[in-house]
């Protein structure tokens, strides 16, 4: 198990080279380049000035040792500074990562709480019109996009029934229950549709699962229909089922940039959008490497947690 | 000449009944209503100045923010433009861009899957390192990013979702590469003296062609919610042309008096993803029987 931790963890790292050296390259695709970029926007800025912006975006030196400077100062935990505020960009996503992480984290709930029972009764239901009701939900969320999901809902839940409010954030150390309030929105936007995807999938392993001769034997002892599916079919149809709601997380972060500019949540992918609006290019760098560095993360903690609950893994 | 010996007419049939059933599996039911709204939408898309009623970016201030009527079906938007009128309009952006940027992914992702699958050894450890980068992105963020950087316009939206894409299908392409590239028709080919690229174009290609076709109906329904997520965030169309997802960002902020001008442009989005992932499911069916007994 340890060298199959320490193999899966060595993987790890050309990866996030290559997520680095994206991130780095993007600053790079800029039509012209950063500076002039940056110095258009603004009119007549002495040259002087124009290569001091050079100099400080490291533009003067040849690009390996740009990305060479670029990363190892990421490694330490400084990606520059904001061209708008100065301040320091790493500071700025401590303070946001935790919405977005918060976000993605109780979307994961909803979605798992939703998705687990509507795949059980699916599959226990097979071809009557429970099974039907749950296809129709999964086909409807998996063609809904996030963005207009989240507007239904505040047009209903915050705009005609006045329950919960349309946008804003309170932080959850502050008062929890506003917190949350504020939460529920944009959480059930991301897990619904995670939800559709999961449902499938719990739907047609379990059904599998139930097939499968150990199933038969537990029947064959008398043990419950609840028993059965529950204690036996059930754990064995979690194991893909786990693989995929991992690599659904990851593309949460994702849908969080979306759902945190509908319902203005301060998180990482909100403070993008924003950079990219001012064209601070630094903010966006830092926060794109972020969640995608969060997303190598992620797939690495799954495919551990996969090895764990399935020793194949570990062998194959 | 005995018999056996002949073909016999039933078997020369066999493939075409394969295929009947497979176009039954496709359209029927609810494929067939996936295909035809497809259908419709990109017909209304192609002939928009026939279809729609009125001039997409016409301003007319006194209508601004009305309900549907006999005028307007779908409503006006804050500057009085006829939102059915913009919703056949925007059903082009939609659709232009999903289809290039499958396209784009489709050309580059299956090229490079299939030189992986078939020659294999450094070029497919290259090749796949490579997806693995561009798929080790959230698929959003790394087309959010891309276009941050490149600013946007037509050319680079269709690039930026395009290459999100290009990692899965190199898998599949790859995949299918791999399952067929050891059987007997290819070897019969190789060992008729044919060179590589007569062996990929004649026998691997086709042989791959299923899953690729699959991958692709479900690829533009991700090209499609992907232009109107990149859209709504400003990153996409640009004003004032129409696309739904922008006019679902314009509308919103007059949500609260009139919520046409924004449901409308999203059912329009819900409507055609959801037509495209019933036509590709049931393409997939159609195409690869060990899905649908699981099903």
């Amino acid at each position: 198990m340890l060298g199959y931790v320490g193999r899966r963890c060595l993987l790890a790292i050309p990866t996030l080279f290559g997520v680095a050296l994206i991130v780095f390259a993007l600053m790079r695709a800029v039509p012209g380049d950063v500076v002039t970029n940056l110095v258009g926007l603004q009119g007549n800025v002495s040259q002087e000035r124009i290569a001091e912006l050079r100099r400080m975006f490291g533009l003067d030196l040849p690009v390996h040792v740009q990305f060479g400077q670029w990363a190892s100062a990421a490694l330490q935990g400084d990606l520059g500074r904001s061209l708008r505020t100065g301040r320091p960009i790493a500071t700025d996503l401590a303070l946001r990562f935790p919405v977005t992480l918060e976000l993605t984290l109780l979307s994961l709930v909803v979605a798992l709480a939703i998705a687990l029972p509507v795949g059980v009764a699916a599959a226990l239901n097979r071809g009557r019109w429970l099974d039907h009701l749950g296809s129709v939900f999964a086909l409807l969320g998996l063609s809904i996009p996030g963005f207009f999901l989240g507007i239904l809902l505040i047009l209903l839940f915050s705009l005609r029934l006045g329950w919960l409010p349309p946008a804003g954030y309170v932080p959850l150390a502050e008062a929890p229950l506003a917190n949350l309030r504020h939460m529920v929105l944009p959480a059930l936007s991301l897990g619904l549709i995670l939800a559709a995807a999961t449902a499938r999938i719990v739907r047609s392993t379990l059904l599998e699962a139930l097939e499968l001769d150990f199933v038969r034997t537990a029947r064959a002892k008398g043990l419950s229909e609840r028993a059965v599916v529950l204690r036996h079919a059930l754990r064995t149809a979690l194991i893909p089922v786990v693989t995929v709601v991992g690599l659904q997380f990851g593309q949460l972060l994702g849908g969080a940039v979306i759902i945190e500019q509908v319902f203005s949540l301060p998180g990482v992918g909100r403070f993008a959008l924003e950079g990219i609006n001012l064209r601070d290019y630094p903010v966006v760098q830092g926060a794109v490497l972020l969640i995608a560095s969060a997303f190598v993360v992620v797939n690495l903690v799954v495919d551990l947690l996969y090895a764990l609950i399935d020793p194949r893994v570990r062998y194959g | 000449m005995a018999e056996g010996f002949v073909a016999a007419p039933g078997e020369a049939a066999a493939p075409r009944g394969r295929n009947s059933r497979a176009l039954r599996v496709a359209f029927g039911g609810a494929g067939g209503v996936g295909a035809a709204i497809v259908a419709v939408v990109t017909l209304a898309a192609v002939f928009a100045p026939w279809v729609a009623p009125y001039d997409p970016v016409a301003l007319n201030p006194p209508a601004r923010l009305q309900g549907p009527s006999a005028e307007n079906l779908l409503g006006t938007d804050q500057y009085g433009r006829d939102t059915l009128s913009r919703i056949v309009y925007g059903g082009r952006a939609s659709l232009s861009v999903a289809g290039a940027s499958t396209l784009f992914a489709l050309l580059v992702g299956g090229a490079l899957g299939v030189l992986a699958g078939f020659y294999r050894g450094w070029v497919d450890g290259l090749i796949m390192r490579v997806t693995d980068v561009l798929l080790s992105f959230p698929a959003i963020l790394l087309a959010i990013a891309l276009l941050a950087f490149l600013g946007p316009g037509f050319v680079n939206l269709v690039l930026a979702i395009g290459l999100v894409y290009v990692g899965p299908f190199a898998r599949v392409a790859r995949g299918a590469v791999m399952t067929v590239r050891e059987e007997l028709f290819v070897e019969a080919s190789r060992s008729l003296g044919s060179r590589d690229w007569r062996v990929l174009l004649r026998a691997v290609l086709p042989a791959a062609a299923a899953p690729l076709i699959v991958e692709v109906t479900l690829r533009l329904a991700y090209g499609i919610l992907a232009e109107a997520s990149l859209s709504f965030l400003g990153l996409g169309t640009q004003p004032p042309a129409a696309s739904w997802g922008l006019m679902v960002a314009e509308g919103r902020r007059f949500l609260s008096l009139s919520p046409w001008a924004t449901v409308a442009p999203g059912l329009a989005i819900m409507l055609v993803v959801l037509g495209f992932n019933l036509f590709g499911d049931a393409l997939r069916d159609a195409l690869d029987p060990r899905t649908r007994l699981r099903r």
